[in-house]
């Protein structure tokens, strides 16, 4: 499969537009994570004394909850993720309006490696992706973290495998809406509006079915932040932060991730290209 | 192993149109065979489902005696309707991925780029290309990693003058090393000059195939009449434009040989003192049929 990610790769690799669009991205997600203790500073000069700084800091910058929150922070839904996403939608679309796709099947690529090739691609994004949120979590982290021992890093380091699943996913969406409407604006267009749409969805159907809506899973399986430090519950303020990662909530968006890729595989199976 | 490929009854339609309608066809080792005719009458259509891009409705097809996959398609150097790369590469770039996809080695991209006379530009994007260029690039393509069998779809669009001859002269070279070539054009000139089989095709139907040799013959035939019958015959025989004398009915029948026309015959025969009370050209009914389809083309 080596093969086809070098496939992959000569299509990219002097495409400038990929990689102003990637900077773009990789700059936002350190700005994000970077930005958000000078926000927290921000908030904190306002209380007026260095302790609480400190303290507010180390809130959110504690091991382990700091895998939960910048990975929460990083995965928003219509948030810095979307930029991402709107990369593979123009490059998946491209294929179809540039007709390239033509020339991939005809030389003898089949319609399922074309499949596999765009799927590598995108996992390689999405681990890219995470990678950098492992990297500035251990960076802010070991900076801010009153406790730095191993356990502590490594407590809610699944958070990071829970991002990677949410993003993963998102770009399969992405490679489906940019195969199933094929030009390029109008697909990044639908993507965008998507993140509209599915809350007026929402609307008509009722609670316990909200979290199956594609995007809710697809941001459903970090839905917050935590810090063992704040519990904020009374009657007036009721705040319910997330405490672990549900296996439900991980299977909805693995599900989808499945269904996405089935699709893709028999509309492509099948379609004249 | 002579046979290249196979085409059985194959059949697609857009919609309410149909593009292919029971197509048959067999192409050998060896031949260079063309697809001739009209824009729209299912020669894309054909070369598209011989390539996996378009799914037939009905019929099937082998290529090298093999149930059709990705595996045969990478025996096969094809350019389809006109060229198709990633505008932002350059061709060594766009002839990268080809290779890499058909799981060639690079090697051979200096002499082909040089065959197609596109060496000088090789590092420019797809982009900057004319449509000379373009159409280059697109056999240069074709020819990556040395394949069994060449599909050309009209190779010369877009060429000028010199380039059509390149282009031709490059078939005609490749034809001669043995390869398969599938050539499809709706220059009944083009195909005559390149081709050694071909197939017609009209509205999706093959209307007939064959050596070109058969097919294509474009002498004139003439019928004459005169009111001695016999010395008319012994005088034609006497003329050296003409071959094929026949009796049919009251007529008498003659192929004119090129560049004789009907007048030089009856200047002849008025001088030798026969005088004719019927002379007509008789189009063959393969060419007058030909005509008219490429008349439909235009």
């Amino acid at each position: 499969m080596i093969r086809l990610l070098k496939i992959e790769w000569e299509k990219v690799r002097s495409y400038r537009a990929f990689w102003v669009m990637t900077g773009l991205y990789l700059f936002m997600l350190f700005s994000v994570i970077f930005g958000l203790p000078a926000f927290l500073d921000y908030l904190a000069s306002h209380a007026g004394n260095d302790e609480t700084l400190k303290a507010v800091k180390s809130i959110v910058f504690n091991f382990p909850d700091i895998w939960q929150n910048i990975a929460y922070v990083a995965g928003m839904r219509g948030f810095i993720k979307i930029i991402l996403a709107i990369i593979v939608v123009i490059f998946i679309s491209n294929e179809f309006t540039l007709l390239t796709i033509r020339t991939n099947i005809l030389n003898g690529m089949s319609r399922t490696e074309f499949l596999i090739a765009k799927l590598e691609f995108v996992f390689l994004l999405a681990l890219l992706s995470t990678f950098i949120v492992f990297l500035s979590g251990l960076y802010l982290g070991l900076n801010n973290s009153p406790v730095t021992n191993l356990s502590a890093i490594l407590g809610k380091i699944q958070f990071l495998p829970a991002y990677f699943l949410e993003v993963f996913t998102y770009l399969i969406f992405a490679l489906l809406i940019g195969t199933l409407v094929k030009k390029t604006g109008f697909s990044v267009i639908l993507l965008l509006l998507y993140i509209i749409i599915e809350p007026i969805i929402q609307n008509y159907l009722p609670d316990s079915f909200h979290k199956y809506l594609p995007l809710n899973a697809m941001n459903g399986v970090i839905w917050s932040g935590n810090t063992s430090y704040l519990q904020i519950k009374t009657p007036e303020i009721n705040i319910s932060l997330q405490q672990y990662i549900s296996w439900g909530d991980a299977g909805i968006c693995f599900s989808y991730a499945v269904l996405f890729t089935v699709i893709l595989y028999f509309y492509l199976k099948r379609k004249d290209l | 192993m002579d046979n290249i490929l196979t085409i059985n009854a194959l059949t697609k339609n857009y919609g309410r149109i149909r593009a292919l309608d029971g197509f048959d066809l067999e192409v050998n080792k060896g031949v260079v065979f063309g697809l001739l005719g009209p824009n729209g009458s299912g020669k894309t259509t054909t070369l598209s489902i011989l390539l996996d891009i378009v799914k037939p409705d009905r019929g099937s097809f082998r290529w090298f005696e093999e149930p059709p996959s990705h595996h045969s398609r990478k025996r096969i150097g094809a350019t389809l309707e006109y060229p198709v790369f990633y505008p932002y590469l350059s061709a060594v770039r766009n002839m990268k991925i080809i290779a890499r996809i058909k799981e060639k080695p690079f090697g051979d991209f200096e002499e082909i780029l040089k065959l197609v006379g596109l060496y000088d530009r090789k590092d420019d994007k797809f982009r900057t290309y004319s449509m000379g260029m373009k159409q280059r690039l697109a056999i240069a393509s074709a020819l990556i990693g040395n394949p069994e069998v060449l599909i050309l779809d009209e190779p010369t669009n877009g060429l000028d003058p010199q380039g059509i001859a390149d282009i031709r002269n490059l078939v005609i070279r490749i034809a001669n090393e043995g390869k398969t070539i599938i050539l499809a054009s709706h220059l009944l000139d083009e195909v005559q000059k390149m081709c050694s089989h071909v197939a017609v095709l009209k509205r999706g139907k093959r209307l007939f195939a064959g050596p070109v040799g058969e097919v294509l013959v474009v002498a004139d035939t003439i019928e004459l009449a005169a009111a001695d019958m016999k010395m008319l015959t012994e005088t034609l025989i006497g003329f050296r434009g003409v071959r094929d004398i026949r009796r049919e009915g009251e007529y008498l029948t003659a192929r004119l040989d090129k560049g004789v026309l009907p007048e030089d015959v009856n200047k002849y025969l008025a001088s030798q003192g026969v005088v004719l009370s019927h002379l007509a050209m008789r189009k063959r009914s393969l060419e007058e049929q030909f005509l008219e389809l490429l008349k439909e083309g235009e």
